[in-house]
């Protein structure tokens, strides 16, 4: 066979001189304009009319024409060909003629749907109804399916909406491939045939409804084989249920419910044997709520990561009375949490023996300090919102802890011992950006140095007021600090000075990164510390470099002043001149 | 070392790592084992083999696409990216250009086979028909019935 294209009138055009497999690996390159090349001439024309690949996705614009014999002229190129059809349009009316059009599709590609791999569907809701209902049938090889309601339809009968679409796709009797398909769905919520077995992830974005409980029940129901599923609301209360039925899902391991203020109602007939990550957030915390999580808890041994985490809701103004028992979550290793007076009813009552990652926010010190002080795995804590800080608590050491995060309750850190923290971060009230510093770090920071004499890698001060004595005093014991980011302390130009090169002896030989953002520090202040740690001081390289034990590690950073307008142009020129060290914001 | 004619009878003596990126070469050796002979290329011309042997030694010591990898390229869309080097390497012009794609798909070097329909690929991305014609110096040979076509077939693909 001659491996050139064949004999045109266009065998003089070099381009075509290629092997036609060589010229179909350049369109495969680019394969959503494979029309387009088709019309250039009739031997590239030729050659994709004969490649099944490039029509095998059918892309149908709802606001045309001749829907039915697009498909249909497609179809008849793609051979036997796994199909990928998706139907959009960038336009839509409410015209009674688009539905005209969609059924006459429905019924070209309704023969087809058993090879069928994915469909996509943007379209308005009785659309998307008339179509899945003539295109009902088997379809074994479906492992994608997006419907998509516009967004500006959305309004426009959310009555529609508020009924569940029934998928009418099936499974034939003799199918063996093992579930894997993902199901994604915008405003609408969906039902399934024997095809619900086929799916393992099921995502529903509500944006207008979700439906009612016993109706996501019944969808639920549908999906034996889930294995993850998220659900988003709008927060629309979705009701109690009717019924009494658990819906068994043995194989979930994954459940997001976001924006469902009863999410209790969901929850509460949910059996997960295999659940191990629980995402729920901008739910309303009721007293119910804590024998809804409780048992959950008790009832999904294989929990590992959990979040209750973000806008959360409470009404509630007084705790509601204490369970009596302590539940034990030996297998959470991540858990992330946002209290108030009715979630730390709960809180009270965990044990987290083996948790790794901890993100607390609005959670009373007495309760953060039982739980961590039981958490041999500790790696990481966030301790966030309002705290309460209870004086009289022991010191409790946590061996294994690197990364600390505490916002507003900052002086918890006189609690802990923290032998191998190589990350702290501490910040105060968050004011306005160029707010004065409010909170007095006092002796807290440098009583850890002492206590614990951490390998800190990373310090991050933030609307503190520390003395510069004291930072200075901290910061030279801290041989490992590459980090250092001081935004809205009080430091000055000392601080600078201090962690210059000089003398053959700096203190933070390491340091490779910092932001100064709003601190009362002076233009020349910031020159002198670049100048000296870049190299470009009166200190020769070399000797600070052997001093160093090393070579001068590169810098990087960024230096904001408060006053921008009062830095002259001779100062900026020669912070510029040094680096991108300059930043407005 | 391995001794490559080409086709206007010119000699080049290269590395057998060089060389055995193409599975053309790379199968030949193996068949005829340790052998002195040299081994004729008679599709490929000095200039162009220069060109290859360039891209190959570069290359050599990087990994040899596996069959499965040649397996899945069907399936998945294709970038289009170039590395940077390759970038260099391939700013000739269009009839050297073609020479390459040619001597890739004949000595079976898919990488560069790969680099070549990628530059041709991003030459005619987002162009229209007619400026893919004047790019090419190719003939609008369309009957008018297949004309007709066409425009149905624009009319298919526009969202209107």
């Amino acid at each position: 066979m001659d491996m050139r294209a064949s004999e045109t009138a266009n065998t003089g055009a070099v381009v075509n001189r290629l092997p036609a497999e060589s010229l179909l690996d350049i369109f495969k390159f680019e394969p959503d304009s494979f029309l387009g090349f088709s019309h250039v001439c009739r031997q590239w024309r030729e050659l994709i009319h004969g490649c099944s690949l490039f029509w095998a996705t059918i892309k149908i614009c709802l606001s045309n024409l001749e829907l039915d014999q697009q498909a249909a002229y497609w179809l008849e190129r793609a051979g036997n060909r796994s199909l990928s059809i998706i139907i959009q349009s960038k336009h839509f009316r409410n015209d009674p003629e688009d539905d005209d059009q969609l059924v006459p599709l429905a019924r070209i590609l309704r023969g087809h749907m058993a090879r069928c791999e994915e469909l996509e569907i943007v379209a308005l809701p009785q659309q998307i109804r008339r179509f899945v209902e003539a295109c009902a049938g088997d379809t074994p090889l479906l492992r994608q399916m997006i419907v998509n309601v516009p967004y500006e339809y959305r309004n426009e009968d959310p009555l529609d909406l508020y009924l569940p679409l029934v998928i009418p796709f099936t499974l034939p009797s003799d199918h063996a491939s093992p579930p894997c398909t993902i199901v994604r769905f915008q405003a609408w919520f969906p039902m399934f045939l024997s095809f619900g077995a086929a799916i393992t992830e099921l995502d529903i974005e509500g944006s207008v409804t979700i439906g009612r409980t016993d109706d996501l029940l019944h969808m639920l129901r549908s999906c034996p084989n889930l294995v993850k599923f998220d659900l988003y609301g709008e927060m629309k209360r979705i009701g109690e249920s009717s019924h009494d039925a658990l819906v068994v899902l043995p194989h979930l391991t994954n459940l997001r419910t976001p924006y469902i203020p009863d999410v209790e109602n969901l929850l509460d007939y949910l059996d997960l044997p295999s659940l191990q990550c629980l995402d729920v957030y901008e739910f309303e915390w009721a007293e119910v709520m804590v024998d809804t999580f409780w048992d959950l808890f008790y009832d999904c041994p294989s929990l590992s990561d959990i979040s209750l985490a973000y806008s959360i809701r409470c009404a509630e103004t007084d705790p509601p009375d204490l369970v009596e028992d302590t539940l034990s979550l030996p297998l959470v290793t991540h858990f992330k949490f946002r209290g108030n007076v009715v979630a730390n009813t709960l809180l009270r009552r965990l044990a987290l023996p083996n948790v790794q990652e901890l993100d607390l926010r609005d959670v009373p010190s007495d309760i953060v300090h039982e739980l961590i002080s039981f958490s041999t795995q500790l790696r990481r804590a966030s301790f966030r919102g309002s705290m309460e800080i209870i004086e009289e608590l022991p010191t409790i050491i946590l061996p294994t802890l690197v990364s600390l995060e505490i916002a507003r309750g900052f002086e918890y850190i006189d609690r802990l011992h923290l032998p191998q923290l190589s990350s702290l971060k501490l910040s105060g009230t968050y004011g306005l950006p160029h707010d004065p510093p409010e909170l007095f770090l006092g002796t807290s920071l440098s009583a850890l140095m002492g206590r614990s004499a951490p390998p800190l890698v990373t310090l991050r001060l933030e609307h503190l007021d520390v003395s510069d004595q004291s930072l200075i005093w901290c910061l030279e014991r801290l041989p490992l600090l590459e980090e250092l980011y001081l935004l809205n302390t009080a430091t000055t130009d000392a601080v600078l000075h201090a962690v210059a090169y000089r003398d053959g002896n700096p203190i933070v030989p390491r340091l490779t990164r910092f932001k100064f953002y709003s601190i009362p520090i002076t233009p020349a202040g910031v020159i002198s510390f670049l100048s000296s740690r870049l190299g470009n001081g009166e200190t020769p390289l070399e000797s600070a470099a052997t001093a160093a034990g090393g070579a001068r590690p590169r810098l990087k950073g960024s230096v904001t002043f408060d006053d921008f307008g009062s830095v002259s142009q001779d100062d900026r020129a020669t912070i510029r001149s040094m680096g991108n060290f300059l930043s407005m914001f | 070392m391995v001794n490559l004619v080409t086709s206007d009878n010119e000699s080049f003596t290269v590395e057998k790592a060089v060389a055995s990126r193409s599975v053309l070469i790379k199968n030949m050796l193996e068949d005829v084992g340790e052998s002195d002979q040299p081994i004729p290329l008679p599709n490929v011309t000095a200039s162009v083999l220069k060109k290859v042997l360039e891209y190959c030694d570069h290359h050599k010591n990087e990994p040899m696409p596996t069959s499965e990898d040649l397996a899945a390229e069907d399936t998945r869309k294709r970038t289009t990216d170039i590395g940077e080097w390759d970038q260099k390497f391939i700013q000739v012009d269009q009839e050297m250009l073609f020479e390459i794609i040619l001597a890739a798909n004949y000595l079976d070097i898919k990488p560069l086979l790969d680099v070549g329909c990628k530059t041709v690929a991003n030459m005619i991305k987002g162009k229209t028909p007619e400026e893919i014609r004047k790019l090419f110096n190719i003939v609008n040979d369309f009957t008018p019935e297949e004309e007709a076509q066409i425009k149905k077939e624009n009319e298919w693909a526009e969202d209107r």
